[in-house]
């Protein structure tokens, strides 16, 4: 088809609205005629109204024809709107003619206004997809609507969130499958089930489980919104950031249909996103108070510091170098009343062993742990794997070795690693920080993108990169002082 | 010692005279924990280590101690850290007029100003590529691990003054160290040792005299006053006891004399009483912990030769800084190196490349050393003098300037390699760039780092409440990681 032909039809959703607009302009002037002699409309009036009519229905019906023949909707769907429309073309000429006979005029001007109500929202469904309206009705007016079906229960704590149903296909049907959907399915892409979506489209899959830069969904929605190929395209409702780090994280962990929240064992911080999503109760904090209560005994009792970070807040610092020696096993498992709140936790030149770090298991705030100058071997490392938010393990003077170093790799946060005085290499570690930073590809991709956009505005504009700009030196000196 | 005899601190004696009633009372429950005791150092100890008077930090800290490497006499900022190629253009001929109408000089007040050129090089070092001179070549290595500022500037043209003020944010007698704030916001994490130490080195010519109230506790209580140690031979004299005193002999004087001190502090109220009973308590304990300490015989010989350390107590710079790093592994607070030997009024080309080549070594292993073991994340590195030097000469040298000169600080929350502010063309002025760091911002930035805002760590004496920065600082925000 040609580009106009297009173009032209395209222009249907802007053109349609007029002869609607005009429709129910003659309903209320006849119906005001009705109730009041006074406001009966002259002869004259009536045939411009209803010229007008005829004229932009014919416009409309001519764009919507060209329109219906670039495909990408619900055949079905698209075959009873043209009907319609046609019939609603007709029934306005109709009304033209019989213009003059009051009675069969009335009698037309009652059936093309139920014409008209059916097609439109045939037409907003071919848009819009088909449960747009639907989808927002208050909840027994939709149980009604779907012959009595509830819809699919909302879960009521973390434990319940099924990944692909509660979080994923809710997002998708948010912003995607109105175009990408059983009524309109662009480029041939369906996001309105788990199936479908693995499918892909036009150009194949969409989601590569385990590779989110790789996944054309996910590089589609993180292009410049300036793009064209980026979607959903400008002007239609855009994914939070949040959507956008949940569809990420759902992809890297394997984009399974059937893992649960609990058993993805995510990030704290997707849990909290996901939380946050759902409006569910966040994972509680402890308590400040109960834990600085708990931090003084432990105090007392072990010749350690226990020290708030925060001002506000149940977050500790926990140093238990000063104790040296006399801190082992036993001790280390002696703060499991503090565990959940501890942000910092120093061991070093302590004696403890691989067998208590199990106690670290609970310590899954850990933002820095420091185990330099102790008996620890690659077998402990191995009861770090829950430390989701680890961001500094100091091992100094240790026995750990390359071995060790590999299980690391699942610590997402990790940024510094200390291995001065190991068997460690320098090998190890470079595999290791390209390991870290591999699965972070997408991150980086934004970053680029962000800065590649300033880069352009400061062609044109201000430079901005969030430093102040640099004053032109002055040979003077004597600025004003 | 004067005696504070202000309502405010006779309410502090009343507190910590019932704090003491009241643990003299619970000493007798604890002895029936006899069990317990021999787990718990703390119980048997029967002081109350000082936690600081913050009971939490304002916001979340980063750093935890501080070694500030005092360039006493005052480094020349243009031949080390801030390169004034125009300066150089201008060797030997009259210095602009502008710069220096009206402006207070030290030694060169009505004399004729010439500007002086700079003989050694500079290079870019580092991925930062901050500009670092070759006079320095190992602190070259660490220029992506520390922050250069170069608009620092201060009030005091004369070396004691100008000490006090970078000590205490003021010249009037009486005002607390930045280490004795510290101390009264944080406590020391050493029990067994100074929480505040101050070791002194000297050559390169040029040594002035460095006063001991420089590290004076002011006002606050003289138990937060820094502690100098002995760079010569052992750190502190006569901590042996005499033939035929035995430590637990020794024990018992130190008990009976805290009895008879604790008599005479119920009838006197005077908390330098306690000061007094805390201090014989850490010197009991610095018997032992002393010698540990100075013991380098545990570093092995590479260590010795990062440092450049040619004998354990010899004095020297080197040493010094051999002995902080083992100071701030063992918990304390604040540690203060001075080296005296950086006022070059004369003979400049040479004592500078004297002094440079006594403290650019050890300076460099000591932030090397740091980091390797994971200490730079938690320890604030502070490098300068108390000011700077004229870009005008002196004869053969330069005579002391305020108005701008450079620090570097590495670690502890600040953000490396990166250099901060900057200076005119002659090296005269910081510029108002926004980046330009008063001593009072450099306080300010430094609590910053501890999580400690410096408008809210205050002690009231003589009817108002003082801060370190009095009613001045501003945290410099763009050095903070």
């Amino acid at each position: 088809m040609s580009a106009l032909g297009e173009f032209v039809g395209r222009l249907h959703p802007l053109v349609v609205h007029v002869p609607i607009g005009v429709l129910l302009l003659l309903v209320i002037v006849e119906v005001l005629g009705w109730w009041r002699e006074s406001l009966k409309p002259s002869a004259g009036v009536r045939l411009t109204i209803v010229t007008v009519a005829v004229v932009s229905a014919l416009l409309a019906a001519g764009c919507g024809w060209l329109l219906g023949r670039d495909g990408g909707y619900d055949e079905t769907l698209l075959d009873r709107h043209r009907i319609l429309g046609f019939v609603t073309l007709g029934l306005t000429a109709v009304l033209w003619g019989v213009r003059n006979r009051s009675r069969i005029y009335g009698v037309v001007l009652t059936v093309a206004l139920g014409v008209l109500t059916w097609t439109g929202h045939d037409g907003g469904s071919l848009t819009h997809g088909q449960d747009y309206l639907t989808s927002v009705l208050p909840s027994p007016l939709r149980e009604w609507w779907s012959d009595g079906q509830p819809a699919e229960a909302a879960p009521e704590k973390l434990a319940d969130v099924h990944v692909f149903n509660h979080v994923i296909q809710p997002l998708l049907e948010a912003k995607c499958v109105s175009c990408h959907g059983a009524t309109k399915s662009e480029g041939d892409l369906q996001l309105d089930s788990f199936a479908a979506l693995m499918a892909g489209g036009k150009t194949g899959s969409v989601v590569e489980p385990g590779n989110p830069a790789d996944s054309v969904l996910l590089q589609r929605l993180f292009l410049p919104l300036a793009d064209k190929k980026h979607m959903p395209p400008a002007g239609r409702p855009q994914p939070t950031e949040t959507d956008l780090t949940l569809l990420d994280w759902w992809i890297e962990t394997g984009a399974s249909d059937t893992t649960m929240l609990a058993a993805a064992t995510p990030d704290p911080d997707i849990v909290e996103q996901v939380a946050l999503q759902l409006g569910l109760p966040l994972p509680p904090v402890p308590d400040r108070e109960a834990m600085l209560a708990a931090g003084r005994g432990l105090e007392r009792d072990w010749g350690i510091t226990v020290r708030p970070l925060t001002p506000e807040g149940p977050w500790l610092e926990v140093n238990a170098r000063l104790a040296g020696k006399a801190f082992g096993d036993a001790q280390l498992a002696a703060l499991a009343p503090i565990a959940a709140a501890m942000h910092r936790l120093d061991l070093g030149g302590t004696a403890v062993t691989d067998d208590g770090l199990v106690a670290l298991a609970d310590m899954t705030e850990l933002r820095r742990l420091q185990l330099d100058r102790t008996a620890i071997t690659d077998a402990g490392l191995a009861h770090l794997s829950g430390l989701r938010r680890i961001e500094s393990l100091n091992l100094h003077t240790t026995v750990v070795t390359d071995e060790g170093i590999k299980t690391l790799v699942n610590l997402p946060k990790l940024r510094r690693l200390f291995v001065w005085q190991t068997a460690v290499t320098k090998d190890a570690t470079n595999a290791l920080a390209s390991a870290l930073e591999n699965r972070r590809k997408l991150d980086r991709y934004r970053a680029e993108l962000s800065t590649l956009e300033k880069l352009i505005v400061s062609e044109t504009f201000q430079p901005d990169f969030g430093v102040e700009p640099m004053p032109v030196p002055t040979v003077t000196g004597q600025d004003g002082e | 010692m004067i005696t504070p005899t202000d309502l405010q601190n006779f309410e502090n004696q009343q507190r910590a005279w019932s704090r003491r009633t009241f643990l003299g009372k619970s000493a007798q429950a604890i002895g029936t924990l006899a069990l317990g005791s021999i787990l718990n150092p703390r119980l048997l100890a029967g002081d109350d280590p000082w936690r600081g008077v913050l009971a939490s930090p304002h916001f979340y800290p980063k750093a935890k101690r501080v070694v500030h490497l005092c360039m006493a006499g005052g480094p020349s900022h243009v031949d080390l850290f801030d390169p004034k190629p125009l300066l150089n253009r201008l060797d030997g001929r009259a210095f602009p007029e502008s710069f220096t109408k009206g402006e207070q000089l030290a030694q060169l007040q009505g004399t004729e100003l010439l500007a002086r050129g700079v003989k050694t090089g500079f290079r870019r070092c580092g991925l930062s590529g901050q500009m670092i001179s070759d006079l320095l070549p190992n602190i070259q290595t660490i220029a992506d691990d520390i922050c250069i500022v170069r608009s620092m500037h201060t009030e005091q043209i004369n070396h004691d003054p100008a000490h006090a003020f970078m000590n205490a944010g003021s010249i009037n007698k009486g005002r607390p160290s930045m280490g004795s704030w510290l101390l009264y916001g944080l406590g020391s994490e050493a029990e067994n040792l100074p929480g505040y130490v101050v070791l002194v080195s000297e050559g390169g010519g040029g040594a002035q005299p460095i006063s001991a109230r420089q590290w004076s506790a002011g006002f606050l209580p003289s138990k937060f006053q820094g502690v100098q140690f002995q760079s010569r031979g052992a750190p502190v004299h006569y901590v042996g006891n005499p033939d035929g005193v035995c430590q637990s002999t020794q024990r018992q004087v130190i008990d009976e004399v805290a009895r008879l001190n604790g008599l005479q502090a119920e009838r006197s109220l005077d908390p330098e009483i306690e000061t007094r009973v805390s201090q014989y308590e850490l010197a009991f304990k610095m018997q032992t912990s002393v010698p540990e300490l100075a013991d380098l015989s545990q570093e092995p010989q590479s260590m010795l030769d990062l440092y450049g350390v040619k004998e354990a107590g010899d004095g020297s710079f080197a040493a010094n800084c051999l002995l902080a790093r083992r100071l701030l592994e063992r918990g304390s607070r604040f540690v203060q190196l001075y080296h005296r030997g950086w006022d070059h009024h004369s003979n400049l080309d040479n004592n500078i490349q004297v002094a440079s080549g006594l403290v650019d070594q050890a300076s460099a292993a000591l932030v090397k050393d740091l980091k390797q073991r994971g200490m730079l994340e938690d320890t604030l590195v502070i490098w300068g003098g108390e000011f700077g030097r004229t870009p005008m000469g002196q004869g053969t040298g330069r005579d002391h300037h305020i108005n701008a000169f450079s620090v570097w600080m590495a670690g502890g929350g600040i953000r490396p390699g990166m250099t901060y502010g900057s200076t005119d063309d002659m090296g005269y002025r910081y510029l108002k760039d926004g980046q330009e760091m008063h001593v009072h911002d450099l306080h300010a930035t430094m609590l910053a780092c501890f999580g400690i805002d410096h408008k809210r760590l205050t002690y009231r004496y003589q009817g108002r409440d003082f801060r370190l920065t009095d009613v001045h600082g501003k945290v410099a925000r763009g050095i903070l990681a």
